[in-house]
């Protein structure tokens, strides 16, 4: 089962975001999204571009733990389309992007999408999906600055939603465990695995919605 | 008339006094009594052996070192010992000849035994009584002054031997044998912390005196004790007595003892042993007299006197030189014969191991070494229960003494020192096959020394050297001590795997029409062995002098290839290989410039549109786009 999550408190592993509290305009946003993905299946970390002025080119390097995942294909998003799109995977667990063309593109959609495996016994192990090295600059040869998100991919061990104290089995443990991880976090933190568990309702977070729909499994509901 | 008389006169003082039963010297010769005396001393050996100053032979006789290499028979021992005698015979024919000393056989028979032991020693120094004695007749002497002369001479290497105070018995029981003495009896102490003489015959009495071990006295009257017989005597001044327990009658009397019950004489019975454990031999007949030794079941024994006392019948007799009493409830009679209890008397060796040379570090080999014991009656046995002494393991001649019941004989072996005879390889290195230019690694390699009685031992002191340092079968030879040993290793030849230019020429701008100067290059060759080698016949290719921009020369050897980006100018500006807008970088700038060129949206000059060839073909494309691209990749 694979949850993506949107930006959301993540228990293992600290977001690192690259995001300052107040852009400059000229400051091209890339974001992406952390993962979270079953050991053994395929993830997709995506790039997308906000606050673009326009660009004409750009260079990048893309770093993962290949301990972790494995690299299996880039695609250049859409507002990429017409010119060539160069990834090469120059090292373990680093990946380096070319883009060029002759006029800017100003749109903000998809900038990238790289995919990977999770590997088979990654689970409960989280890499970070970091682009540094970015090198973009527009028509008229000047450069943009550029700020990039640092997503995380979190892989799990096979899910049994509700087994949040991983025994195997659902029950007032794991109830109690939930719900002190919905009221604080950091009383409770929660492995990968746990947290996908955690996530009944399958929103991406664990709240106390989770907790309420545990519950009426616990009670004698089914989930 | 006087004439005849006075013939008769002279024949008369010339003719020697010629007694009933001893001779004068002229005419004795070593008797029987001799020869087996000496043989029962001295044991035989078949071999020679080293005996404490001189090699030593058959019974007792001297040998040199070389002489008897297969050994002798008893028959050449007894025939090279009647013939050595006659030598000792003649020493003490001299002897007493020059002291007009009259002697009977028995007693030339112990005299002559004794100078086979001695020599001619005893008959020149006044320091051995036996000489003063004979000398003065020794008639006049008691059976324990004879006994005491006889034993003094009883050690060899410095030390008491009882072999010796053994034989030293014999000879004064030879030498007495024709006389005898009811007055005293002669003993010798057993004891070996000595025996003490007691005011009284008895354990309470008190220490008056002692006697060493050996000590041959003579003992004037007997009693019996509780504690057993005890005998009167007179040692160093001091009279008292001792108890005969510790002690083992010599020669002269018996003396009995005084009883308190009724002693009947009998005539000669023998008796055997009936009870398991034995019989045991008392001091006296009664339950309340001390032990003197166990008579083993089966053993007979010849009763001369009985009595009654304690409930048992008791028979007296003589068992291994000690007079005792046995209960005869414990005994069947036999006959009225007196048989010979056989005692051990000697041991010899009767046959020598099959192997008496070893090579240093040899265990020994006693296979084929038989060892018999002579007995009183005259029978032989052969012994196995004997005990070896240890073999000394170097090199040299040693003696191995065999013992047996207090009794021993000796046989000698030779260690020879082993020498080194080849070394071996013992153990392959762990490392045989190699590529060339590897270094030799001899882990795991032993080499073992061999020695001429096969031993082995490993070694470390070795050299070595392999023939020669090319590829194919090599044989590695170890060295040591002037020994060689070989082994083989494979050297494979290495496989080029790549070259690199390490170093770029000199000169990598030139002007149109410039011939190529390589000088300042540097190439190696790396191959499978991680090992590279500096090479100088490469080809180089791909310069035209010709040709305004930057050109990448190619450096090709042995079908591998490097190359390295030149430069030619015709005056204008030469940027490098992408770097479009000239800046000395190529970057994301020179790939949107490129694109842009070519969409007609961006003109560029003569040295940005050879920056932009990337391929050097004279035109710009998408091609030089992708390798612009691998440029920015590959920064």
């Amino acid at each position: 089962m694979k949850i993506k999550l949107s930006a959301a408190i993540i228990a293992c592993a600290a977001v690192i975001s690259s995001f300052p509290a107040a852009a400059a305009e000229s400051t091209i946003k890339l974001s992406a999204e952390n993962c979270l993905v079953t050991q053994g299946e395929e993830v997709c970390v995506s790039f997308s571009v906000s606050s673009n002025k326009g660009f004409s080119g750009f260079s990048a390097e893309i770093t993962y733990d290949p301990a972790i995942l494995d690299f299996r294909s880039a695609k250049p998003g859409a507002m990429l389309s017409g010119a060539s799109f160069y990834c090469t995977d120059t090292a373990p667990g680093k990946l380096s992007i070319v883009w060029a063309d002759s006029k800017d593109r100003t749109i903000s959609t998809k900038l990238i999408s790289i995919y990977f495996d999770a590997v088979e016994d990654a689970g409960d192990m989280t890499s970070p999906v970091k682009i540094s090295a970015i090198d973009m600059a527009n028509s008229k040869h000047e450069r943009c600055e550029v700020k990039a998100d640092t997503p995380f991919v979190m892989v799990t061990e096979d899910v049994l939603t509700g087994d949040v104290d991983r025994n195997g089995s659902v029950g007032l443990t794991d109830l109690v465990r939930l719900c002190r991880y919905a009221a604080d976090p950091s009383d409770c933190p929660l492995s990968n695995t746990a947290y996908a568990n955690g996530d009944i309702n399958e929103d991406g977070f664990v709240t106390g919605a989770d907790c309420v729909q545990l519950l009426k499994t616990v009670s004698g509901g089914g989930v | 008339m006087k004439r005849f008389l006075s013939i008769i006169i002279a024949v008369l003082i010339m003719l020697p006094v010629m007694p009933g039963n001893t001779s004068s010297a002229s005419v004795l010769k070593a008797g029987d009594d001799c020869i087996e005396l000496i043989k029962r001393c001295e044991g035989f050996s078949r071999y020679k052996y080293w005996d404490y100053s001189q090699w030593t032979i058959g019974y007792g006789t001297y040998c040199q070192e070389d002489e008897y290499p297969g050994g002798i028979t008893e028959a050449e021992a007894d025939a090279l010992l009647r013939k050595v005698l006659v030598e000792y015979e003649s020493i003490l024919q001299s002897f007493i000849n020059k002291n007009n000393i009259t002697l009977s056989q028995c007693q030339y028979d112990a005299l002559v035994c004794y100078t086979y032991a001695l020599g001619s020693v005893w008959t020149k120094y006044d320091e051995f009584d036996l000489k003063t004695i004979l000398i003065n007749g020794s008639d006049n002497y008691s059976f324990l002054e004879i006994a005491q002369a006889f034993g003094e001479w009883r050690c060899a290497g410095g030390k008491v031997l009882g072999g010796l105070v053994k034989r030293r018995h014999e000879e004064t029981a030879l030498f007495l044998s024709d006389r005898t003495e009811s007055s005293s009896e002669v003993w010798r102490v057993t004891a070996e912390d000595g025996l003490n003489i007691r005011l009284t015959p008895s354990e309470s009495g008190t220490v008056a005196g002692k006697m060493p071990l050996y000590t041959i006295f003579g003992v004037t009257e007997k009693r019996v004790s509780e504690s057993g017989v005890w005998g009167k005597v007179n040692y160093n001044g001091v009279t008292g007595w001792c108890s005969l327990g510790y002690a083992k009658y010599m020669v002269g009397g018996p003396l009995e003892a005084e009883y308190d019950i009724p002693v009947n004489p009998v005539d000669s019975e023998v008796w055997k042993v009936t009870a398991s454990g034995g019989l045991k031999l008392r001091s006296g007949p009664g339950l309340s007299y001390s032990q003197l030794g166990i008579i083993s079941c089966g053993k007979t024994f010849t009763v001369t006197a009985s009595a009654n006392a304690d409930g048992y019948t008791w028979g007296k007799t003589v068992f291994d030189g000690q007079s005792g009493w046995c209960a005869l409830n414990f005994a069947e009679l036999q006959s009225g014969t007196e048989p010979q209890t056989p005692v051990l008397k000697s041991i010899y060796i009767s046959s020598q191991p099959d192997k008496k040379i070893y090579l240093e570090g040899e265990a020994p080999d006693m296979t084929g070494l038989e060892v018999k014991g002579r007995y009183s009656d005259g029978s032989e046995q052969i012994i196995t229960d004997y005990e070896i002494s240890a073999l000394d393991t170097s090199p040299g001649t040693h003696s191995i003494k065999v013992t047996f019941e207090g009794m021993s004989a000796q046989f000698s072996v030779t260690i020879k020192p082993k020498s080194l005879a080849g070394i071996e390889i013992a153990s392959m290195p762990d490392k045989t096959d190699y590529k060339t230019g590897e270094l030799l690694d001899l882990t795991g390699l032993k080499v073992n020394a061999v020695y001429d009685n096969g031993a082995r031992e490993e070694i470390t002191g070795y050299t070595y050297n392999i023939d020669s340092p090319v590829s194919g079968m090599k044989t590695i030879t170890v060295s040591y001590n002037g020994f060689e040993a070989s082994f083989k290793i494979r050297v494979a030849p290495k496989t080029l795997c790549g070259i690199k230019v390490t170093a770029y020429p000199d000169k990598t701008s030139y002007a149109l029409g410039d011939a190529f100067d390589p000088n300042g290059i540097t190439v190696y060759a790396y191959y499978d062995n991680n090992s590279k080698l500096k090479i100088e016949d490469y080809i180089i290719e791909g310069y035209d002098p010709d040709k305004v921009g930057i050109q990448s020369i190619t450096v090709r050897y042995s079908g591998y290839t490097d190359s390295f980006d030149i430069s030619v100018t015709d005056g204008t500006p030469i940027y490098a290989r992408g770097d479009v807008d000239g800046n000395g970088t190529v970057d994301i700038v020179d790939l949107i410039a490129l694109k842009q060129y070519l969409d007609n949206e961006l003109k560029l000059d003569t040295a940005a549109v050879r920056a932009a060839d990337a391929d050097g073909n004279g035109t710009v494309n998408q091609n030089d786009a992708d390798i612009i691209a691998e440029l920015i990749v590959e920064k």
